[in-house]
């Protein structure tokens, strides 16, 4: 025999709304938070990193100046190797048209200085390796916001194209790829047969999301 | 890891809301600790070893983020009805205002039982999850959760009761 209860507690359960639309906003929220977190790790990781590099230089320095004759030209061959360890690790870097770029896809890239291109944009980009889903991330810092860039490989190899008008959300084309503006985020994101590439922003405009959006340069292949 | 949060999120992140909402019954409060709960979980994603599911372990954390909450809370809710002299009826916004009015009765019942009785009820008896699975949520033993909700019926039904909304079609 049913519980008095039962029936009334679960129909309880089942009238409690929360809006698609407010369960989307949050979720680009928690996202947001998590770009932070792996940007601070990133950080930290980004100065033990540099760290070690400078002490070991630092010792490889003063030991060759105890071992070596000065005019010995074996020291500055050391340290020109060893700060070209520090710079950017080349598999993620492209010169495109003579500029520094960051490998989004196999297909794209985007350039890692775009001051002065999009407006608001205080410094370079940082970037940093994610995992096999989102191979790269790339922050580009504002004022007082940011705007991220991830990509994920896009499974179903399908473009889909909204059919009918959906609040908060727009059709446009970027490079000739079909991209959708959420406009309360304000998020784009593009899609090709192969990949899904977000670009989200936090506290900037939707007209930066769409500056920047613009700056990824693509293969010709769509 | 974050494609895994994001699977998780489209999954869960309703129950997970429903469950904070029914236990906190602040709307905009809840939203919150549910972002906090998928932020918490891939801080913590490395000590998911999968001896519970996904699921299981995710209202773990929804739990102690809740009970953490509703702890600080109490002082605050305490000097308010002090200094109001009544209690604070945290009305319900209008995305969930469609609830039939005998479950909001029943909401507000939930709302007067201590915080162990209305978790456990909530969970066993909305969430449908396992004696077990409760006892890993709430990390009780299983007995204290048998115990718990044994007390724990009771005291709702006398709620409704003193409230007057429990009518002859229910009983």
């Amino acid at each position: 025999m049913k519980e008095w209860y039962e029936e009334p507690l679960k129909s309880l359960d089942s009238q409690i709304l929360w809006p698609e639309s407010r369960q989307k906003i949050l979720k680009q929220s928690i996202f947001r938070d998590i770009y932070k977190t792996q940007n601070g790790r990133r950080g930290r990781g980004l100065l033990m990193y540099y760290s070690s590099i400078v002490a070991v230089v630092a010792i490889l320095f003063i030991g060759f100046q105890f071992l070596q004759k000065p005019e010995d030209s074996t020291v500055s061959n050391h340290t020109s190797n060893a700060s070209s360890v520090v710079s950017e690790p080349l598999e993620m870097v492209r010169y495109v048209n003579g500029v520094s770029s960051v490998l989004l896809t196999p297909e794209s890239t985007i350039p890692i200085d775009l001051k002065g291109t999009v407006s608001g944009i205080i410094e370079k980009g940082s970037y940093w390796q994610g995992d096999k889903y989102t191979p790269v991330y790339v922050y580009y810092p504002f004022k007082d916001g940011n705007i991220q860039i991830h990509t994920t490989p896009n499974e179903k190899g399908e473009i889909n194209i909204i059919e009918t008008e959906i609040v908060g959300r727009e059709k446009m084309w970027i490079s000739n790829r079909y991209a959708e503006l959420m406009t309360d985020a304000p998020q784009i994101i593009i899609q090709t047969k192969r990949y899904v590439y977000y670009i989200s922003g936090d506290n900037v405009g939707k007209e930066q999301v769409i500056d920047v959006a613009k700056q990824i340069k693509f293969n010709n292949n769509k | 890891m974050n494609r895994k949060i994001e699977e998780w999120y489209d999954e869960y992140s309703y129950p997970i809301f429903k469950f904070i909402l029914l236990m906190i019954q602040d709307y905009q409060q809840s939203e919150d600790l549910t972002q906090e709960t998928f932020v918490k979980a891939y801080k913590n994603y490395h000590f998911f070893k999968g001896n519970s599911s996904p699921k299981t372990w995710l209202f773990s954390i929804a739990h102690n983020l809740t009970i953490d909450y509703l702890r600080k809370r109490r002082p605050m809710t305490l000097i308010k009805e002090i200094f109001l002299l009544k209690r604070d009826s945290n009305k319900l916004p209008d995305e969930v205002i469609v609830m039939k009015e005998n479950s909001k009765e029943l909401y507000y019942a939930l709302k007067c039982l201590k915080d162990s009785y209305r978790e456990v009820i909530i969970l066993r008896k909305i969430k449908e999850f396992s004696i077990e699975e409760t006892a890993y949520i709430l990390n009780w033993t299983e007995s204290k959760v048998k115990a718990t909700l044994h007390r724990a019926i009771p005291a709702l039904e006398k709620q409704f009761k003193k409230e007057g909304f429990l009518n002859e079609r229910m009983v």
